[in-house]
């Protein structure tokens, strides 16, 4: 089976001193679950956020390929990059940026793209239904993670990136769902803050140390 | 072209765009269709000019002055692509030469040089259509200020889109009210108010009139100056949704300007940072806030985070 999104020398620092990755190699596959865990600090979050283009890499490519062509997110211009997270890659980094007098339901639809009543739905099966009806602005920073995460896994991208996602709802929900999209063929990257229940039913999984990852399982 | 069904195409493009999401094995193109509005090195100076103004100005000078003569270079060589339902945000502090950017969309101040290509009108900055009548179907700014924006004071909002609707075609009065009173009521302006005259209405409430007049003949390009600045906290949070709900339907090209960080990143899928008249970055939200280069964008992160 061919990768999906293949990153090759991912390269990222922030200032002269912090080397974040020092060449990450990475392949997703189409109904796999690849987990990656690591320190506090390791540098999980920002691998993530270049995988997905939500950072640019110093070095590296990063290889979107789908039926209708390839795009390496390393190099794209933003345009194309807004294309391709809207169409093909989604992330889960953190809450929505939406109106904060917009209820979580509405604002969890608009980003994925679908009906209001699909995003109650997500809402219900991560297990807080009773946000759907709240307006973003009144929920804590974990609600609105939760929220986010509901659109994460409701967009049907082709690949999706998810940053703690146990950390904003229940896990075994969350890996129940991953299982869905997986069934589905979606491509699944997680880094979740407790790593095992999540290695337990991946394809693969890596530790990220000193800015380089090295494979657990394959 | 005919710019009608080519409006029609872009709204249908961006509808889709919004459309559920049909999985992934969904054949979705990998890159976006061609831009609506498509500007490059839009230039303006405000002064006789030298030789030295470009050299001396912009991040080698730290000056938008040139010091050599004076002239301000108000905005140098800006480039970007917008496609139909994308939102582009520009920020930049006050002076930075947003405003001028602005009017330089809006035909209202003429560049120096560049080219403003918009779908099925060609170059608007050498189009033989008069500046008026592209204003009226190809690019139209939703004003801080409800004067600039060519409403009516005195007459009642509903009327202030109505006259939009009987100018582009509806020819019955009794559809037109009956119209406007829907978009108005969409836009989250209370039934009570809508004969009421527009110079009672406050600047959130004129804005939302404005955005129903868009609704009404959707542009190619929509232009938002400062969308919420001046407005209480809770009046933006409802502006946004509606600048959101009007940009979703539209299918229009739409350039946001705003100082605020926080309305940018809810509203963009991109971003130009502008400084001393130059772009200095450009990127997605995600990058330019989390992750800026420039810094100048350093600086402005920064400072938004206290
Ligand atoms: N946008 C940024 N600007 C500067 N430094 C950053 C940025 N993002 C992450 N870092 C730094 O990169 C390192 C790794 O952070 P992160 O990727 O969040 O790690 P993890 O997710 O593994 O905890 C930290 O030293 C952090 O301070
Ligand atoms: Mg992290
Ligand atoms: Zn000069």
């Amino acid at each position: 089976m061919t990768a999906v999104l293949t990153a090759t020398g991912v390269e990222k620092s922030f200032g002269p001193e912090r080397t974040v990755l020092d060449g990450i190699d990475i392949a997703l596959l189409p109904g796999q679950l690849t987990v990656v865990h690591g320190a506090r600090d390791a540098g999980r979050s920002t691998l993530l956020r270049c995988l997905t283009g939500g950072y640019r890499p110093d070095a590296g490519h990063v290889v979107l390929e789908r039926a209708a062509g390839s795009v390496d997110l390393a190099a794209a211009d933003p345009r194309t990059l807004a294309w391709v997270r809207k169409h093909h890659i989604r992330d889960f980094a953190g809450p929505l940026a939406a109106p904060p007098s917009q209820d979580a339901a509405s604002a969890a639809a608009r980003s994925a793209a679908l009906e209001r009543e699909t995003a109650v739905a997500g809402l219900r099966r991560l297990g807080v239904a009773e946000l759907a009806e709240v307006p973003l602005g009144r929920l804590r920073r974990t609600a609105r993670r939760a929220v986010a995460l509901t659109a994460a896994l409701l967009s049907q991208a082709a690949v999706v990136v998810l940053d703690e996602p146990d950390t904003a709802a229940d896990p075994e929900r969350v890996l129940d769902w991953i299982s869905e999209l997986r069934a589905g063929g979606t491509a699944v990257l997680a880094a979740p803050s407790d790593a095992h229940p999540f290695i337990a039913r991946a394809s693969a999984s890596a530790i990220l140390t000193e800015g380089k990852i090295q494979w657990t399982t394959q | 072209m005919n710019p009608t069904s080519t409006a029609q195409a872009a709204a249908a493009q961006s509808a889709a765009a919004h459309a559920p999401a049909a999985g992934p094995t969904a054949a979705a193109q990998v890159l976006p269709p061609p831009p609506l509005l498509s500007a490059r090195g839009l230039s303006r100076r405000f002064g006789p000019g030298c030789d030295l103004c470009i050299e001396l100005t912009g991040d080698a000078g730290a000056t938008s002055r040139c010091p050599a003569c004076g002239t301000v270079v108000a905005v140098h060589d800006v480039s970007f692509d917008v496609g139909a339902g994308e939102v582009l945000g520009i920020v930049g502090e006050s002076g930075s030469g947003k405003t001028t950017l602005l009017s330089l969309l809006h035909l209202d101040t003429p560049a120096d040089a560049g080219s403003m290509v918009v779908d099925g009108y060609g170059d608007l900055l050498r189009s033989r259509t008069s500046d008026a009548e592209l204003r009226r179907s190809a690019v139209v700014m939703v004003h801080q200020n409800s004067l600039a924006a060519g409403l009516a004071p005195r007459l009642a909002a509903e009327s202030n889109v109505a006259e939009r609707l009987l100018r582009t075609g509806c020819r019955s009065f009794a559809e037109a009210r009956a119209r406007s009173q829907d978009l108005l009521a969409e836009l989250g302006i209370h039934p009570s108010r809508h004969t009421d005259p527009l110079e009672t209405f406050s600047g959130g409430m004129a804005q939302r009139v404005q955005l129903a007049r868009a609704l009404v003949n959707p542009p190619r390009v929509l232009l938002l100056d400062e969308p919420t600045t001046g407005l209480d906290p809770s009046v933006q949070a409802d502006l946004l949704e509606s600048v959101q709900r009007v940009t979703d339907r539209l299918g229009s090209a739409t350039v946001v300007v705003s100082h605020d960080l926080e309305v940018i990143r809810i509203l963009a899928d991109r971003v130009l940072v502008i400084h001393f008249g130059r772009v200095v970055e450009d990127g997605i939200p995600e990058q330019v806030f989390d992750d800026p280069q420039h810094p100048y964008t350093q600086l402005l992160v920064a400072s938004r985070l206290r």
